[in-house]
């Protein structure tokens, strides 16, 4: 792993136990936050919503004192101490509400991106990968591709919409009309990067090695597929959370104030024409989507670092690890191995002695 | 020095169909196809290293991949140390492999950047299955050092190695197994020639300690010259001369193997050179016409080379040289300089700069 053949670690050439691997790659991600400080605030951002997200869910009191939909005697309030983020006209403290909403909305975020992940990227992995035509494969990768076509060919927005429409408000309903809008760009995602890297030498080096071609797939295929794949994950987060907020917005999420969302509290207040005279009761909610975006976009962008063995090296500052341990070989050897002549060819040892056989 | 016959390719083809276009279907024109490999023989005994050389776009690399197993041929058989290869499948093809690994062109390329030294180079002794994780990195430490690559480098990864280095893994990866033999697809052109002589340097003196047979694809005929002890000349998917080194570099009977040697450029400013130059372009591989392929080019073609297909045979007086030629016996002894354009390289060069 790296932090062993890096300056001052241990550098045993035993096998690396997954603990020891998993420290490493730590060590690799905390050089990655330090060298991109905008990759540093993502990550705390994320952090920080991934803690309040776990506070909300098991003692929601250490940051509101109210509980969901708890009403208070203040209503229309602007935002002061109490209300940081003011009350609605029912007495609803938009502070509580933002905070509740916040484990609803990255479940929902993580589940759509994560299933949509799942399924389009081994739809894509299989049409990839064996494209053949004239095979089983060759033809189940048409029948997937052309189905994906059909899905990219409506406006996404608008079928997620109408989808919504037919199968009424709630989280699972929400889910499912947007993540069956979601899926067939990461089976055009995964299928563009395995068609680019099963055609590498290394594929057919390890065919020609023997490997089955399950293997193929999960050694080879999919972790050189994995980094940008996940990338594109990571900034997809973001890019769902808007689109269910636009769901939201319109009226068709899940039903606030019963289950606080974003986007639909956004719409529950807009709706209620009062933006004007209280404006703060959209502006936590909005607030909360455009950090949670912008934390995930910053962290993806960083990710690419650390998933990437190559720059990792040098991001860890090891460059010339490597390089000083095969030069002396090759040094070496170009004072001691070739005869060189003029033309810089080797020179040709007269075949007769090298025993020329005949047929 | 070399011993039985260990791959025997008869007929050997490969060709790659290519989708017919729409004014294809329209017109009923037949389903094209380019001719990589047509009709190649080709014999590789135990423990000898055979060059195969021939400009690119010759085929070279797709019948090297074909007697790896790495291309399904079209036609023609291959047995391997009197095995028929082509019947194996599955499970059973999958621990054949293990007789004839490949070391690949590309050193960048064929190392997949996510995986270890030990990983990579133990690679084929994993996908055989018979070792564990600890014995693997014993072996390929083992290994490493017989490459000519320290043995600590095992987990570093690919990216850390120099082009040089990187070659070397692949050597050591195809040798993990002890093949019987080792397919090099131009294992050296992308290595600068310091590098590339310290390679071939290791590739002789691991052919002694391991006994393996060298299939070598390339065209650089001083590293065939130096290395190999036979040598098939390939044009156009086919072989046209297949003979000893000594013979077929000093004394080539082939019209294109004639020309082949003489554009290879040699650099003595005594030597009075001639230049060999070949009219015409290479035509192309999609279906190609009948008779020889070399005769659109060929200085010497008669009405016969156009309809009729050369096979490989042997010239009297010319033991263990085989050629696809009709007019072999007559073109032997003709050099190429008294028939074509030649190019005196002094004069032209001394024009030049003036």
């Amino acid at each position: 792993m790296t932090t062993r053949s890096a300056p001052g670690g241990p550098s045993s050439a035993g096998g690396a136990s997954p603990a020891r691997r998993a420290w490493g790659g730590f060590v690799v991600f905390l050089r990655v936050l330090r060298a991109n400080p905008l990759t540093l605030v993502g990550f705390l951002l994320v952090v920080l919503l991934a803690g309040a997200a776990l506070v909300m869910l098991t003692v929601p009191h250490l940051l509101t004192p109210y509980s969901v939909n708890q009403l208070t005697l203040d209503y229309n309030q602007a935002p002061s101490w109490h209300h940081p983020f003011g009350t609605d006209g029912t007495g609803l403290d938009i502070y509580a509400m933002v905070l509740y909403a916040i484990p609803i909305d990255l479940a929902i975020a993580f589940a759509i991106a994560g299933a949509a992940l799942f399924w389009g990227g081994a739809l894509g992995l299989v049409a990839g990968f064996w494209d053949k035509p004239g095979t089983l494969g060759g033809a189940l990768s048409v029948v997937i591709l052309r189905v994906t076509d059909i899905f990219l060919s409506f406006p996404s927005l608008i079928l997620a919409l109408a989808i919504a429409v037919s199968l009424g408000r709630g989280v699972p309903q929400l889910i499912l009309a947007v993540l069956l809008t979601w899926w067939p760009f990461y089976v055009r995602l995964v299928r563009g990067e395995t068609l680019a890297v099963k055609h590498l030498p290394y594929v057919m080096a390890a065919r020609a090695a023997g490997v089955t071609e399950g293997r193929i797939v999960l050694r080879h295929v999919l972790r050189n597929v994995v980094e940008p794949v996940v990338v594109y994950f990571t900034l997809d987060i973001g890019t769902v959370l808007v689109t269910l907020s636009t769901i939201g917005f319109i009226g068709l999420g899940v039903n606030y104030p019963f289950t606080p969302e974003w986007g639909s509290m956004i719409s529950y207040y807009q709706s209620a024409g009062l933006i004007s005279a209280y404006p703060w009761t959209v502006l936590g909610p909005g607030l909360a989507i455009f950090l949670t975006v912008l934390a995930f976009s910053l962290l993806g962008d960083g990710l690419r670092d650390v998933l990437d063995p190559r720059s990792r090296r040098v991001l860890a500052g090891t460059g010339t690890g490597g390089a000083s341990s095969t030069s002396p070989s090759e040094r070496e050897g170009a004072t001691a191995e070739p005869s060189l002549n003029r033309s810089g060819l080797p020179e040709p040892i007269p075949t007769a002695s090298r025993g020329v056989s005949s047929p | 020095m070399t011993g039985k016959a260990l791959v025997e390719a008869e007929g050997l083809q490969k060709f790659f169909p290519l989708t017919r276009s729409v004014t294809d279907l329209v017109r009923h024109l037949p389903r094209r196809a380019i001719h990589a490999v047509d009709g190649v023989s080709l014999t590789v005994r135990a423990r000898e290293t055979v060059g195969l050389i021939g400009e690119s776009g010759s085929g070279k690399t797709t019948l090297g991949w074909l007697i790896s197993r790495l291309h399904e041929p079209t036609g023609g058989s291959l047995r391997f140390d009197g095995e028929d290869v082509l019947a194996l499948r599955g499970n059973e093809l999958r621990r054949w492999r293990r007789n004839v690994q490949v070391v690949f062109q590309d050193p960048v390329g064929s190392l997949d950047p996510r995986l270890k030294v030990w990983q990579i180079v133990g690679e084929p002794l994993r996908a055989q299955g018979e070792l564990g994780k600890g014995e693997i990195r014993a072996h390929v430490k083992d290994l490493l050092p017989t490459v000519g690559l320290p043995p600590d480098c095992l987990d570093q990864f690919p990216h850390e190695f120099s082009g040089g280095g990187r070659q070397r893994l692949s050597l050591a990866r195809a040798l993990s197994v002890d093949p019987r033999l080792v397919v090099l697809d131009e294992p050296t052109s992308a290595l600068d020639v310091a590098v590339q002589a310290q390679i071939l340097n290791r590739l002789v003196e691991l052919q002694k300690e391991r006994e393996v047979a060298y299939l070598l694809i390339t065209h650089n005929v001083a590293a065939v010259r130096y290395v190999a002890d036979r040598v098939a000349v390939m044009y156009l998917g086919q072989a046209v001369e297949v003979g000893g080194v000594r013979e077929v570099l000093e004394h080539p009977i082939h019209p294109y193997t004639k020309a082949l040697l003489a554009a290879v450029p040699v650099a003595d400013a005594r030597r009075r050179r001639t230049r060999f130059k070949i009219g015409g372009d290479v035509p192309s591989l999609v279906n190609p016409a009948p008779g020889c392929r070399f005769a659109p080019r060929c200085p010497f073609v008669i009405d016969r080379c156009r309809v009729e297909d050369p096979l490989l045979r042997e010239i009297p007086g010319a033991p263990g040289q085989l050629v696809a030629c009709h007019r072999a016996e007559e073109v032997r002894e003709i050099a190429p300089v008294s028939l074509l354009t030649t190019v005196d390289d002094r004069s032209t060069g001394a024009a030049a700069s003036a």
